[in-house]
């Protein structure tokens, strides 16, 4: 792939990319979120058209249109969100992604069971997917692409959902695939495993390649880590003396299941001090989203308790939460924080239209509009009217708003999940400056962020969660390379000299 | 035991409209597009059938054209649940009342006229003779037809690659769609044929079952093949036993009518059985297994 | 995305839209149905603009014609505002006509088959119609919010179910001495009756009842907390649910006043019109009425008004079905023509249609 460039409507995703991958290794492709890793393989795969660049396979131009092209070419892709329909069999999800009318069923068990032996994928080709494990869905999906004879095969963040048994498992079976000749697309961010198993690395930042085609022997681990994650952000706002504040919240080894009743939280403890902005940093997808939801009222916990100034609050309602001034700036801001057919002034008092604006059962409508305005004006919230609905919004004024309806409550504690993610530079900056101007006020917040800029520019500490756990603590002025190490290591000692 | 026997006969006539509707429903939900226009399509196919048969005299040329008519007329549906992506419900109905409106408006004329000609009940040599269940093989051709079709539809949704496509297409539409399988064609067609299976059991009523035309002739039984999609979790096997089943609840209540005996509660036991099973189909364990198919009802839209 | 020949059919989704689009779209294809229906009359040898004329006439062209338009109205009417609420808060109830009938039947309990004092029929007719429609509205409310059963198929279901027990009520146990064979009860003693305004069959304790809580719903979907939760519901549950609502208790709200709603409409009927339970209490006005409730966009008064002009169109449809020979069933083909046109005219509302050809675009 030459000079590969995909433009977003928000942000330039790959700028001029250059990526190579020879017959028969297993490459890397290293990155921490939103790198551009995965929007590079769907340039590959055929789901994205670039702006600019040419991709050449075995030597020859294509232009891949669709993932049909790309299976066409021999090219394949394992996704994170598996495309797999629960309701049917193993045979029957394989059999859909085939072409064609009639379909020898007899002939795509002898194949599939071949395929199995032959690269040690066992699978019950009756078993409905909702019965499997999520390794055993992972395998489908191979197969799947197996069956099409690809030559390369992409796999993006295959161990992110699978035990330490089934990611062995998945690389003996790679290992045989490489050996009959298969290239195989790694994509992921952590890096032991990079080192492990894969021939060659290439490393993306921000949608440039930093390092390509590095050679498993060549680089230590901290030069690779250093470039994953790059310099750290001059923003950094002068702290006062860290003053030893009473705790506010204390998390006892709480334990937390995901959707599908696995678990995400596995035991996790930590306190919050009045007046301090704690980070938690990590890649998505090692239970910070349900750690949130838990806190917030809107995930159960299982295990463990949570105290707020010393008040158990665990499991308490949404409702209770909020009366003892938490807020939450929502990850999913579509999804949660805002009603997008409604008003703005609606949207507004989401959280204290019983406290603050009613009489009884009526709503004091006054009161509301005149909040509202004021607080369109101090936080320059761009809007025709306190009427608009929000969804005519741009995506920094959506969140404007919620930062601002969530300050007004005067939250003792603030939880911010991704509070700037998919923002402009003007509106990153502005949440970061409010952020900060409400933790020199006296709140605590605690700010969960897979953006390492942000954690280094704003936390007073810092905790890194992976797996469940949170795995290593941070003081305020800690390297980027040190807590992108822990970040994407298994490993918890300290890096050597 | 005679009675029984004629119960029996009279059950199968009875429910074949149910089954031929229901069918058709079934592979609609099943590629997630609910439709509750089914009254309103069936009401349709039974005058299409009836004027087709009046104007030519022939009972086929009217199975056609109710079938043609239904067709059509859920394209309707079609377009604006899965193009359009509106909210099935409303649409649904609307088309109930459409198909009911228009099928009074343009089937006044043909009010209380007696139908000529009329499809032949065949008897099957030998199994006819049975006692009390010979009953059951001395119907008429699409009777038989329907059966048949009921299996045929069962292997196609549950053997084939197409049914699994479809099937597919009910649960996880974007797993489909990253298959490369065009969704929206999918479900274009299974509306389609519920719309012409539709029709051809309205047609069944007015031609065979009461055979004539006038404006209430289906009797809910539209609704009745709704419930029945549910009661058969979606399933053309379940469809042609629950038809059956249905069907002779229809009977027996006309039959007890006479006796005094409270027929009208009878006639809850569909309607009840349906809530039940779907209640139950929707408890946690039960709702991977025979639960509905997960995006029915939920119009579908291709991220980026 | 459509192609056709240099012509580029896009499709964008629209976040939000104003409300003078919303209000103007509709209005549109309201007015486009209309030519459609009229070729319907065409086509059956009636000159659509007589038809047209006919029936606006019938229903509000003359006094006798606008009372018995009102008539029809506090049914449909009581109906529609309480599915309006529901359905602000996205809850389909399509149960209406059969919590109509369940409000029928305890009103027809209660006047013949009680032992309450005389003086106090008619308020606990009232009371007991609302409670035995909530009671019916509140069984598929319950399975939504406790096992996510879809609402929609049961309130559907249960419409036959209180059809039958209505069918088993009149021809057994509540069978009124010798009435041509038709099953029906017996009259409605006179202290059961509600009374009419003269000259017309308004009963006007409906439709005061009918006006007062059009008034007070209005006042709690736009002023109270309530009011304000359901708006939240309906708009995102999610947000709701984040914001600390309590998502159940709405659902079980909404659903047992538009309930409670279609009772007190059955106790109307029975009460106030037919005088006795029969048979085809009730020809379809809770279906009628789900079109007012959404043609009026989910507000009290707008509903209100719906009503009344979906009532116009009924009466005026009973006359030219007379008149001119037409089917009763006429008012159906209007409700779903209308309803079409409707749905795909809210189809503009979610969606914004950009049309490029040949360079240059224009969107709707």
């Amino acid at each position: 792939m030459r000079g590969i460039v995909k433009k977003f409507p928000t942000v330039t995703a790959l700028n001029g990319v250059d990526f190579r991958v020879r017959r028969g290794e297993i490459h890397a492709l290293l990155g921490e979120n939103g790198a551009g890793k995965t929007t590079l393989m769907r340039v590959l795969y055929g789901m994205y058209r670039p702006d600019a660049g040419e991709i050449f396979v075995e030597g020859r131009r294509v232009s891949i249109n669709s993932p049909k092209e790309a299976l066409r070419l021999g090219i394949g892709m394992v996704h994170q969100h598996f495309m797999l329909v629960d309701k049917l069999t193993v045979l029957e999800n394989i059999v859909l992604s085939l072409e064609g009318i009639r379909i020898p069923f007899e002939e795509i068990r002898k194949r599939i069971n071949e395929f199995s032996r032959m690269y040690g994928l066992k699978i019950n080709l009756d078993a409905k997917i909702w019965e499997l494990s999520v390794g055993e869905q992972q395998r489908v999906e191979i197969l799947k692409t197996l069956f099409r004879d690809v030559k390369i095969l992409i796999l993006d963040e295959p161990t992110s959902v699978l035990t330490p048994l089934e990611s062995e498992e998945l690389f003996k079976s790679l290992k045989n695939m490489v050996q009959s000749g298969k290239s195989i697309i790694l994509i992921t961010h952590k890096l032991d495993e990079a080192l492990r198993i894969c021939d060659s690395i290439t490393i993306l930042r921000k949608g440039r390649i930093i390092a390509s085609e590095i050679k498993r022997d060549e680089a230590t681990k901290l030069d690779l880590v250093s470039m994953m994650v790059g310099k750290t952000l001059d923003f950094k706002p002068s702290r006062p003396e860290k003053a030893e504040g009473k705790i506010i919240l204390e998390v006892d080894s709480i334990k937390v299941l995901d959707d599908r009743g696995n678990v995400a939280v596995k035991d996790v403890s930590f306190v919050l001090k009045e007046g301090e902005i704690l980070g938690v940093a990590g890649i998505a997808g090692n239970g910070q989203r349900e750690l949130v939801e838990a806190l917030t009222g809107l995930r159960k916990i299982e295990k463990g308790s949570v105290k707020i100034l010393g008040v158990d609050v665990t499991n308490a309602p949404v409702e209770k939460m909020i009366s003892l001034g938490v807020a939450h700036i929502p990850e999913d801001r579509l999804r949660y924080g805002v009603a997008l057919d409604l008003s703005v002034s609606d949207n507004m008092i989401m959280k204290l239209y019983q406290r603050k604006f009613s009489r009884k059962v009526f709503l004091d409508k006054i009161a509301v509009k005149k909040e509202t305005e004021k607080l369109i004006q101090d936080f320059e919230i761009v809007t025709p009217s306190v009427d608009t609905p929000v969804g005519f919004l741009s995506g920094g004024n959506i969140q404007k708003l919620i930062v601002a309806r969530e300050l007004s409550m005067n939250p003792k504690i603030l939880i911010a999940s991704n509070p700037t993610s998919g923002l402009d530079i003007a509106s990153t900056n502005y949440v970061h400056w409010v952020l900060h101007r409400l933790r020199t006020s006296g709140s605590s917040i605690l700010l969960v962020s897979e953006d390492l800029d942000e954690i280094l520019a704003l936390s007073d500490r810092i905790l890194v969660m992976r797996e469940g756990k949170m795995v290593r603590e941070f003081e305020g002025g800690a390297s980027a390379s040190d807590i992108g190490l822990a970040m994407t290591l298994k490993m918890v000692e300290p890096p050597h000299a | 035991m005679d009675i029984v026997a004629s119960l029996l006969e009279e059950a199968v006539k009875a429910g074949t409209p149910l089954l031929l509707a229901t069918l058709g429903e079934v592979y609609c939900e099943r590629s997630g597009i609910l439709n509750l226009g089914l009254d309103g399509i069936m009401t349709i196919g039974a005058l299409a059938g009836f004027a087709a048969t009046w104007a030519t005299g022939s009972v086929w040329a009217g199975f056609l054209a109710a079938m043609a008519a239904g067709g059509i007329f859920s394209l309707i549906h079609a377009f604006t649940s899965i193009s359009l992506g509106v909210n099935q419900t409303v649409s649904g109905l609307a088309l109930t009342m459409l198909g009911t409106g228009i099928s009074s408006l343009l089937g006044a004329k043909y009010v209380g006229l007696p139908l000529r000609n009329r499809l032949m009940p065949i008897r099957i040599p030998v199994l006819s003779e049975i006692p009390v269940l010979g009953g059951l093989f001395r119907h008429d051709l699409l009777v038989y037809m329907s059966m048949v079709l009921a299996i045929v539809l069962w292997y196609v949704l549950f053997k084939t690659r197409l049914g699994i496509i479809i099937r597919a297409v009910g649960e996880k539409p974007e797993a489909v769609d990253a298959a490369g399988v065009n969704v929206y064609l999918v479900r274009y067609l299974c509306v389609f044929l519920g719309g012409v299976l539709g029709g051809l059991g309205g047609a069944y009523v007015s031609l065979c079952y009461t055979p004539g035309w006038r404006e209430d002739i289906m009797m809910g039984r539209g609704w009745i093949a709704l419930a029945l999609t549910i009661f058969s979790l979606w399933n053309p096997i379940g469809s042609l036993f629950g038809a059956f089943l249905f069907g002779s609840v229809e009977v027996l209540q006309f039959h007890l009518q006479e006796y005094g005996v409270p027929a009208s509660l009878l006639g809850t036991l569909p309607y009840v059985a349906t809530i039940m099973v779907l209640v139950v189909s929707s408890l946690g364990f039960m709702k991977k297994r025979l639960g509905a198919p997960a995006a029915l009802g939920v119009p579908y839209r291709r991220e980026g | 995305m459509m192609h056709a020949r240099g012509l580029r059919v896009k499709l964008e989704r629209r976040l939000a839209t104003s409300k003078t689009t919303t209000i103007l779209i509709r209005m549109l294809s309201i007015i486009l149905s209309l030519p459609l229906i009229g070729v319907c009359f065409a086509f059956y040898g009636v000159s659509p603009l007589d038809a047209y004329i006919k029936i606006f006439s019938g229903g509000f062209g003359s006094a006798h014609g606008v009372s018995e338009t009102i008539v029809k109205m506090l049914p449909i009417g009581l109906c529609a505002i309480g599915l309006a609420l529901a359905y602000k808060a996205r809850i389909l109830n399509i149960g209406a006509e059969g919590q109509l009938i369940m409000g029928s039947i305890a009103a027809t309990w209660v006047a013949l088959y009680s032992d309450f004092p005389q003086n106090l029929t008619i308020p606990i007719m009232f009371l007991s119609g609302f409670i035995a429609g909530a009671t019916w509205a509140f069984i598929p409310a319950l399975l939504k919010t406790t096992l996510n059963v879809n609402e929609v198929i049961v309130t559907l279901m249960m419409n036959y179910v209180s059809l039958n027990i209505l069918n088993y009520l009149v021809t057994g146990p509540w069978r009124g001495a010798a009435q041509w064979g038709f099953p029906q009860t017996d009259p409605f003693p006179s202290y059961a009756r509600l009374p009419l305004l003269t000259g017309t069959r308004i009963h006007y304790h409906t439709l005061i009842i009918l006006l007062a809580l059009t008034f007070l719903f209005y006042v709690l979907i736009h002023s109270t907390t309530v009011g304000y939760e359901i708006k939240l519901v309906g708009s995102n549950p999610n947000a709701a649910m984040y914001a600390g609502v309590s998502v159940s208790k709405i659902i079980l709200l909404v659903m047992v006043l538009s309930g409670g709603l279609a009772g007190i409409a059955g106790v109307g009927e029975v009460a106030g019109v037919q005088g006795r339970l029969m048979r085809g209490i009730s020809p379809g006005h809770g279906y009628t009425a789900i079109i007012p409730a959404w043609l009026g966009g989910l507000d009290p008064l707008a509903t209100l008004l719906a009503s009344f002009f979906i009532s116009g169109l009924m009466v005026g449809g009973d006359r030219i079905q007379v008149s001119l020979g037409l089917p009763a069933s006429l008012v159906y083909l209007f409700n779903g023509m209308i309803l079409i046109f409707f749905i795909t005219g809210e189809f503009l509302t979610k969606y914004r249609v950009s049309i490029e050809m040949g360079g240059r675009r224009i969107w709707i």
